[in-house]
């Protein structure tokens, strides 16, 4: 069964929540409102970069801003954790991507994820991206 | 009523002046008339309700305040976080 009580909230559930008519959309809304009071969200710093380059890209600066503030206010209000992402996090984010060469599309972020996850003892990513899956990472499980 | 105390830029004022000494009613008044009357446009309305479900739905989980708050975008746009690299 998958943990819902601790998880890394990936980029593509974080667009897909915000975006209303993404195709992921309303599987997103499912996830994210079965979340209760204690369930503990984690992203990353990188994950920060991600969402908002990427809502700056195909909004606007204004709207980045916006999902920004939304962040900061669900990390005050200690709805969400927000993890940084050190030189060592990295050199272990590089040396993930070394062992698994394939799919290329995995990238430093995403490989960040899951040394943040088991730095943390976060068993469950939310992510709408496939690249995990092919991971086959065995203390990872994914949602949806 | 609640006070509340808002810059304006000169030109709006100026106008809101004028319409309200044609009416002959303070400006106070001119200004409320402007908010309802923008507030009963229907995309106005529609946005109003949707930000006050959100409201009463946040205070049980923040995150389904997030849902969709940022519009209408790209259909693949989750599927596609990875185009930021691109360029």
């Amino acid at each position: 069964m998958t943990d819902k009580t601790f998880l890394f909230v990936d980029s593509s559930a974080w667009i897909s929540l915000v975006v209303i008519n993404d195709i992921n959309h309303q599987k997103a809304v499912s996830v994210f409102s079965s979340f209760n009071t204690k369930t503990k969200l984690y992203i990353s710093f990188f994950i920060i970069n991600e969402t908002i380059t990427k809502i700056r890209k195909i909004f606007s600066q204004e709207k980045a801003s916006e999902l920004f503030n939304q962040y900061k206010k669900l990390e005050k209000e200690k709805f969400l954790t927000i993890l940084p992402v050190d030189r060592n996090i990295i050199e272990k984010g590089v040396a993930l991507l070394s062992k698994h060469p394939t799919p290329n599309t995995f990238s430093l972020t995403d490989a960040t994820n899951v040394v943040l996850m088991e730095k943390y003892h976060i068993p469950t990513l939310f992510s709408f991206d496939r690249d995990f899956k092919k991971l086959k990472t065995p203390y990872l499980s994914i949602l949806p | 009523m609640k006070r509340l105390q808002v810059y304006l830029p000169e030109s709006l004022l100026e106008s809101l002046r004028l319409y309200a000494q044609s009416r002959g009613i303070p400006l106070a008044e001119a200004i409320r008339q402007a908010g309802k009357e923008f507030s009963s446009k229907p995309v106005i309305k529609k946005q109003i309700k949707e930000a006050q479900l959100r409201k009463k739905k946040s205070v049980k989980n923040p995150f389904i305040a997030m849902a969709g708050m940022l519009g209408r975008g790209p259909t693949n746009a989750s599927m596609t976080v990875d185009d930021i690299y691109d360029d």
